[in-house]
């Protein structure tokens, strides 16, 4: 696809996401919600997996992060909610780059397997809070959570699903807009060239160290963002919210999109969201047609949803050619 | 100019150099030859950065370039190529090629971001240096292209091509004519003349004798490691040492 025409399909998305919404009724937009928010994690996961070569298993810990911070930050220290998303944001930042220099020497399956380790810890490490005698046994909420209040422009209050769906829309926007600019820099570049040959890299002097860690603070700010908007979101932060599931569903967003699209990442959390809650409405059997789902997703659309459209499109330009030659 | 001095190296029991000193001078082509396993490429890693000699010295204008990593090498202008062509095999040509611009490029994810004028300036740059390289090695209409769907002569003009954008000081080519055609040898030739004519210190590891024959100034023979001759062509073409290397083992 031309970038014009890209533009012009992304304003006709955004037209349709502005205008459409209020005809939906509550619980419709309450899923749409879900649908921005899990796209913005999406996108983080995407530069990790699809730029970075990275597999992270540990994804959903690092938006448990972002939604326990954004929470601690307005209950605790009275933060606004507008002031916590780029807190959380920086919050996920920091620890994705705690977690970054630990595992600079770790691929592949051991990668895979440390930051799985990092998103089974962390929920223990919230719940058990009171037993490690640790600070103020009760800052997690113990077994009910936070509940932290509801964002506010003035005397709007963001308290239905419709308001907070524009709210939503708008961070996607600029979640959206930043990933295409990082990933099209020249930092992007470095970590797609770290991906793929990382003697290459190293001989023309990208430092193959410093961008692994920082690709893992992008995935993190990304991560934190979305949980600050899940929190709100939710309404009730606990720990089942961040399972291990929600890891691997990540990962399944940014493979079925494909991985290296940001446009990508966007369509495959509607794409999964769609599907989890089309079949909750169905049989069951919710699990077992969930897999098939998923397996004929990954076996015949290479590329993803994106990359199987980008080649339908250029088979039809070619195919236009062709006919006017 | 770059100057090797009693440069040695032993993997486990293999000595793969051994006292390995010679000199070669900015803007001309210095040949390595020698037979299979002689240390060619090792003397390369030792230059590069990604093998530690056990022992020697190697300057370039007067800085050492031994125990420094490949990294700050490339940002100084050492620039090798692989004799397994490194490519990014799922990004189009044009970002390969950008990757040899990395080294004039600063790349921080702040710069990423906000994206002012110097960084919008250096992109600029980093496309007209990519046109500019694809134009040399003749692989324009290729751009756009994953480097993986190229053929293997097109993927070593592609290398070439990255290593042209590096604009390096001191170029250290691993064998970058193997697998090539007689067309697309002439045109290697001609860009690596170029590349020498624009001031770089050339280092030629090559097979072809025809190719090394006609581009080189002085040439370094290695056999077993060591320094067996060196010299103009012609001298090294007659020398019986080198005969005896080459012709010992069949004779
Ligand atoms: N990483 C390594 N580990 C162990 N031995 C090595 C390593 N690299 C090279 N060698 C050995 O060192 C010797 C010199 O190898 P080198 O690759 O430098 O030869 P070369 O002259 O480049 O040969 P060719 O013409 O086949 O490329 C060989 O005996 C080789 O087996
Ligand atoms: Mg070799």
């Amino acid at each position: 696809m031309t970038a014009t025409r890209r533009n012009a399909a992304g304003l006709v998305v955004l037209a349709l996401a502005v205008l459409v919404p209020p005809a939906l009724g509550e619980y419709r937009t309450y899923v749409l919600c879900l649908m921005a928010i899990y796209a913005i994690g999406s996108i983080g996961l995407t530069v990790l997996v699809g730029h970075g070569g990275m597999i992270s298993l540990g994804h959903a810990g690092l938006v448990c992060v972002g939604a326990y911070g954004a929470s601690l930050l307005m209950i605790r220290a009275d933060v606004s909610f507008w002031l916590a998303l780029p807190l959380a944001t920086a919050i996920g930042m920091l620890v994705g780059l705690a977690l970054g220099y630990p595992f600079l020497k770790l691929d592949g399956p051991y990668l895979a397997i440390a930051t799985f380790g990092f998103a089974v810890a962390l929920p223990e490490v919230i719940n058990r809070w009171s037993a490690f005698g640790v600070g103020d046994p009760a800052l997690f909420g113990g077994a009910l959570g936070l509940n932290p209040p509801s964002p506010a422009i003035g005397s709007l209050i963001i308290n239905t699903s419709l308001r907070f769906w524009y709210v939503c829309l708008a961070v996607l926007v600029v979640a959206v807009l930043l990933a295409r600019r990082i990933l099209s820099s020249r930092w992007g570049q470095d970590l797609r060239a770290y991906r793929q040959s990382p003697p290459a890299a190293s001989a023309y002097g990208v430092r193959t160290r410093r961008v692994r860690v920082w690709s893992f603070a992008v995935a993190g700010g990304y991560a934190g963002l979305c949980g600050a908007l899940l929190a709100h979101h939710l309404g009730a932060v606990g720990t089942s919210s961040f399972s291990l599931t929600l890891s691997i569903t990540f990962l399944m967003m940014v493979v079925i999109g494909g991985v290296e699209s940001v446009a990508g990442a966007v369509v495959g959390a509607v794409a999964v969201v769609a599907l989890q809650e089309w079949l909750t409405g169905q049989t069951s059997n919710l699990q077992l047609w969930y897999g098939v789902a998923l397996l004929l997703a990954v076996m015949f659309l290479r590329g993803g949803v994106v990359g199987m459209v980008q080649a339908r499109l250029r088979r039809l330009r070619h195919r236009d050619e062709a006919e006017h030659a | 100019m770059l100057e090797v001095s009693g440069l040695a190296h032993s993997f486990g029991g293999v000595r793969a150099l051994q006292e390995v000193s010679f000199r070669a001078q900015p803007g001309e082509v210095t040949g390595v030859i020698g037979p299979n396993g002689a240390g060619k490429s090792t003397l390369l890693s030792c230059l590069s950065g990604w093998v530690k000699p056990d022992l020697g010295a190697a300057t370039f204008n007067g800085d050492q370039l031994l125990g420094q990593a490949p990294t700050d090498l490339a940002a100084r202008g050492v620039i090798r190529t692989f004799q397994n062509l490194e490519l990014l095999e799922e990004s189009s040509v044009a970002e390969n090629i950008a990757l040899g611009t990395r080294r004039t490029a600063s790349a921080g994810l702040l710069a990423a971001i906000v994206r002012g004028s110097a960084v919008r300036a250096q992109e600029r740059r980093q496309r007209d240096t990519v046109t500019g390289a694809a134009e040399r090695l003749g692989i324009t209409t290729l751009l756009d292209v994953p480097a993986g769907e190229l053929s293997y002569g097109q993927r070593k003009q592609v290398e070439m091509a990255r290593a042209w954008a590096a604009m390096p000081q001191l170029l250290l080519l691993d064998e970058p004519a193997a697998g090539l055609d007689d067309r697309e040898r002439r045109a290697l030739a001609h860009v690596i003349r170029q590349m020498a004519d624009d001031g770089a210190t050339v280092l030629l590891i090559e097979h072809d004798i025809d190719m090394v024959m006609s581009l080189c100034s002085h040439l370094v023979v290695l056999d077993f490691g060591s320094v067996i001759s060196s010299g103009s062509p012609a001298d090294v073409r007659r020398d019986p040492r080198v005969v005896q290397a080459y012709l010992g083992g069949a004779a």
